[in-house]
């Protein structure tokens, strides 16, 4: 009997031996499974280059949430689809993003993208969140929808403030109808609030442009302000020909064209233009220096606006995870509203349905740079 | 002094100590040597591939070189405008899927692809910085015309005028994915990386289209070692790559990846099916081993041990051949154990014939169990054949237990080592004879410690001796009881004895008179 089992010990040893070899080259431990979190951006469509800050910054704010250990122990993992600026896009990509299980989808990049992706995203149960749309059509729903973005409503509010505030009588709107909820929601809210006249021009930037026949339109009536509600290339493109046309009023902007890109595009003729935002160009934060920092690190460019605002988000509902009291999009709602935040971008919360409560900056350009002229 | 253990599993033990040294040495070298050998092949077929790819995309990127070249030999400069308007009428670029536009020294476009021709007049100095020098330059961005991910190349011409060229990314796609249709490695991936990390060709077309940063994606990167390799970890997974910047555009790197457990995985592979044959040999020679040492080791060694077990002292082993595996060693120690029993059968023969020709009794007790081994002729006339009974019942009358006056105790010392012979006269309650005794402790021929007792009859001499004693008395008594005095002298003349009357006469009592010359 002692003599079988010294022979087997023997001619188990070498299996053994590679066994144990095997194992130790290979990975057997574990970690807990990620927390999924769908991001769904224009990146390739018209005005994509504002998409990769989007991504980029939300890519530094899941970096950074899982070197400190992510939530609770489990990882956060991106997953980044490019919605492409058109309604295909927009479907694939949430349908994509559902199909991986993702327990939030980040996104759209505008309000019309928004808006086409909320009943398909809601009705699956799943969080919407975003800092990008700020259309009223999803103004105080008590609805699986939650947004660091101001809405249209309080945009036309504070710009009337501001007109009245430049005895500005008359502005002319360029609406760039490819994000037609956003610009005729802004537009609403403007005429809502402002005593003035007002003049619309539209034009689709999916399509082919006649800038001859839009500037000539926008100067038509001889207006104290235009204001552009297009996104940074076409804001750019637009202030060039107004001024190769002669206009010497006042040019505002609005937030879709608050990215470094307006600069480029605009050559010099930025200077002087008003962009009402919520973004504190002045931002002297320790927390946003740092992120700015990292952001130049990681990615070799600055901090912008886009990029400031999906970090900002991503940092908030990691918070709200952390705190969450279960798995569902309302328990994640709940956690959400139940907090106040100071962010990298000031303090912020939201209100019963979602909608943020935050300043609205006047922002100028100034010497090709932004500056804060303060809260409206 | 450790318990002894069964040769073959001494020999199971060498075995298994040698296949641990001998196996994961020859792992390790050979491991060592393969990895080294893989290591060359990767680092040269990649080298190679890398230095291929990188020379199809720079001829991919740079085929406007010849036209722009021919366009500055034929440019006038003091009619501009007249190359302009060849440019745009030629649709050259728009025919390749390119889009191309021409900036005065001011940044203002000064020509433009047809579709865009409402760009006219525009300043693009902020898009596209000035250039100095006549070297092109690329860059890489997201085109305001087309919306696609494009690859800038700014060719300086006369007069401060700058051609941008922009070249759409899936230009390389087909080029590309042709070339790594000859996939040398599972898993395998081709990349090129701008200098801030941003993809500018990848086979997943996503990131190429998105302008994806995968620079921050390889995390745990590792600077590179002599061979160029360098590692790093991407969606989980360690990939093993080299990288080569290309001269132009300069700071864009190219990557050739391969999973590490693609290399690793070779090497197993290798190590596996070199090693196997050693494990094969070392099997067989195990086994090999384990037949010849059974049939001719241990079989016969049991044989051997189970005959000199079963073996009488007096029969001698009984062993064929066959039972010894028909080895010469083993019937050589046989013949030698037959030899040496037959000496120790003669010896003990002769040992007990001259024991049996004493006119004693000489028995042989164990020491322990007191059962008799021996008992000489002489003894079993007077006790009978008493061997393997108890020596205090076969000796003795009556006798349940060991004789009190056993003397097992006054032979052997504290350590239980015999020490000597012990003498003493007793009268034995079977015979009533008396016998002068001789003990001595000894060592059986089994190796059994064992009394042997050399016992004498000394009756006759005790009845003499007795018989002397009582006509002494009587003597005594005579001479005591007669009036004169009487003085007895040995042969020398010496007083031997004195009676009473004689003390008288001489003052001197018997003893002090004893010995005194007469």
């Amino acid at each position: 009997m002692g003599r079988q089992c010294g022979r087997w010990k023997l001619l188990l040893s070498f299996p053994l031996l590679f066994l144990v070899v095997f194992l130790f080259s290979c990975d057997i431990g574990q970690s807990p499974p990620p927390i999924l979190l769908g991001l769904a951006i224009n990146l390739s469509g018209r005005g994509g280059a504002a998409g990769e800050d989007i991504r980029d910054g939300a890519i530094l704010a899941v970096d950074r949430i899982n070197a400190a250990g992510g939530i609770n122990g489990r990882p956060l993992k991106l997953l980044v689809r490019d919605d492409r600026n058109t309604p295909e896009g927009v479907r694939a990509a949430d349908t994509s993003l559902v199909d991986e299980g993702v327990r939030v989808i980040i996104g759209h990049s505008t309000s019309g993208n928004t808006l086409l992706s909320y009943p398909f995203v809601t009705a699956k149960g799943i969080l919407l969140l975003t800092p990008y749309a700020s259309t009223n059509k999803l103004n105080g729903k008590d609805d699986l929808f939650v947004r660091t973005q101001v809405n249209c409503d309080l945009y036309g509010k504070k710009a009337a403030i501001l007109f009245e505030r430049n005895a500005i009588k008359s502005v002319a709107l360029l609406m760039d109808m490819s994000n037609a909820d956003f610009v005729v929601d802004w537009k609403d809210s403007l005429e809502k609030y402002f005593q003035g006249r007002t003049r619309v021009v539209t034009f689709n930037s999916r399509q082919q442009t006649d800038w001859s026949k839009l500037i000539a339109s926008l100067m038509r009536s001889r207006p104290d302000g235009v204001v552009l509600l297009t996104e940074a290339s076409m804001s750019g493109v637009a202030l060039q020909k107004l001024t190769a046309a002669g206009y010497d009023g006042s040019r505002f902007a609005t937030i879709w064209a608050d990215t470094p890109e307006l600069l480029h595009y605009a050559g010099g003729d930025a200077e002087g233009l008003r962009i009402i935002t919520f973004i504190d160009p002045d931002n002297n934060r320790a927390d946003y220096r740092s992120f700015s920092r990292a952001m130049e690190k990681s990615f070799h460019k600055k901090a912008t606006a886009r990029s400031s605002r999906a970090y900002e988000l991503i940092v908030v509902l990691a918070d709200a995870l952390k705190r969450s009291e279960g798995q569902s999009a309302e328990a994640l709602k709940k956690s959400l509203l139940s907090s106040e935040y100071n962010t990298i971008l000031g303090h912020l919360r939201f209100d019963k349905y979602g909608d943020v409560v935050r300043p609205i900056y006047e922002v100028v350009v100034h010497n090709n740079q932004f500056q804060s002229n303060g809260p409206i | 002094m450790p318990n002894p253990r069964p040769l073959h599993i001494k020999i199971n033990r060498v075995f298994f100590l040698v296949a641990l040294v001998l196996f994961p040495t020859i792992a390790l070298l050979s491991g060592l040597v393969e990895y080294n050998r893989i290591r060359a092949e990767y680092s040269a077929a990649m080298h190679t591939r890398i230095t291929v790819a990188q020379a199809l995309i720079r001829e991919e990127l740079f085929r406007t070189d010849s036209l722009v070249a021919s366009i500055g030999s034929e440019l006038d400069p003091g009619h501009p405008g007249t190359i302009l308007s060849r440019l745009i009428n030629s649709r050259f670029f728009e025919l390749q899927g390119d889009t191309f536009f021409v900036l005065d020294p001011q940044g203002i476009v000064a020509a433009i692809s047809k579709p865009y021709s409402d760009y006219m007049g525009l300043d693009f100095s902020s898009m596209i910085p000035a250039q100095a020098g006549r070297e092109r330059l690329v860059r890489y961005y997201q085109s305001l015309l087309t919306k696609r991910s494009v690859i800038a190349i700014q060719y300086p011409l006369e007069n401060g005028n700058i051609l941008v060229v922009e070249r759409p990314l899936d230009k390389f796609i087909p080029i590309m994915a042709s070339f790594e249709e000859g996939k040398r490695y599972a898993g395998e991936l081709f990349f090129v990386l701008s200098t801030a990390g941003q993809t500018i060709y990848h086979p997943d077309r996503t990131l190429m289209e998105t302008r994806y940063n995968l620079g921050f994606d390889l995390k745990e990167r590792t600077a590179p070692d002599n061979d160029g390799f360098f590692s790093f970890v991407y969606h989980g997974h360690r990939f093993i790559a080299q990288r080569q910047q290309f001269t132009e555009p300069p700071g864009w790197v190219m990557y050739y990846s391969v999973p590490a457990s693609e290399m690793t995985g070779t090497l197993f592979k290798l190590l596996g099916s070199q090693l196997l044959f050693p494990v094969f040999l070392f099997l067989l020679l195990f086994f090999a081993f384990y037949f010849v040492f059974t049939r001719f080791f241990t079989r016969p060694v049991r044989h051997l041990v189970g005959a000199l077990e079963k073996s009488d002292l007096g029969k001698g082993l009984s062993l064929s051949e066959n039972d010894l595996g028909n080895i010469t060693e083993f019937t050589t120690i046989a013949q030698a154990i037959k030899i040496r029993d037959a000496e120790l059968i003669s010896t003990a023969e002769r040992f007990q014939a001259v024991l049996n020709s004493l006119d004693a009794v000489v028995h042989v007790v164990d020491f322990n169990t007191h059962e008799v081994l021996f008992m000489n002729s002489y003894g079993q006339k007077l006790y009978g054949d008493c061997t393997g009974r108890l020596c205090y019942k076969a000796l003795q009358e009556g006798r349940e237990k060991p004789c009190s006056f056993c003397t097992n105790h006054l032979l052997i010392d504290k350590h239980g080592v015999p020490v000597g012979v012990y003498s003493w006269e007793t009268q034995n309650t079977v015979t009533g004879r008396w016998y002068d005794c001789r003990d001595q402790a000894i060592y059986w021929v089994d190796g059994t410690l064992a009394r042997i007792e050399i016992a004498t009859d000394i009756t006759e001499r005790k009845k003499a001796e007795e018989a002397l004693l009582a006509e002494k008395e009587r003597l005594d008594v005579t001479l005591r009881s007669i009036g004169d005095g009487v003085i007895t002298t040995d042969v020398a003349g010496k007083v031997v004895y004195v009676n009473k009357v004689a003390e008288e006469m001489t003052g001197w009592s018997s003893d002090e008179a004893r010995g005194r010359p007469s």
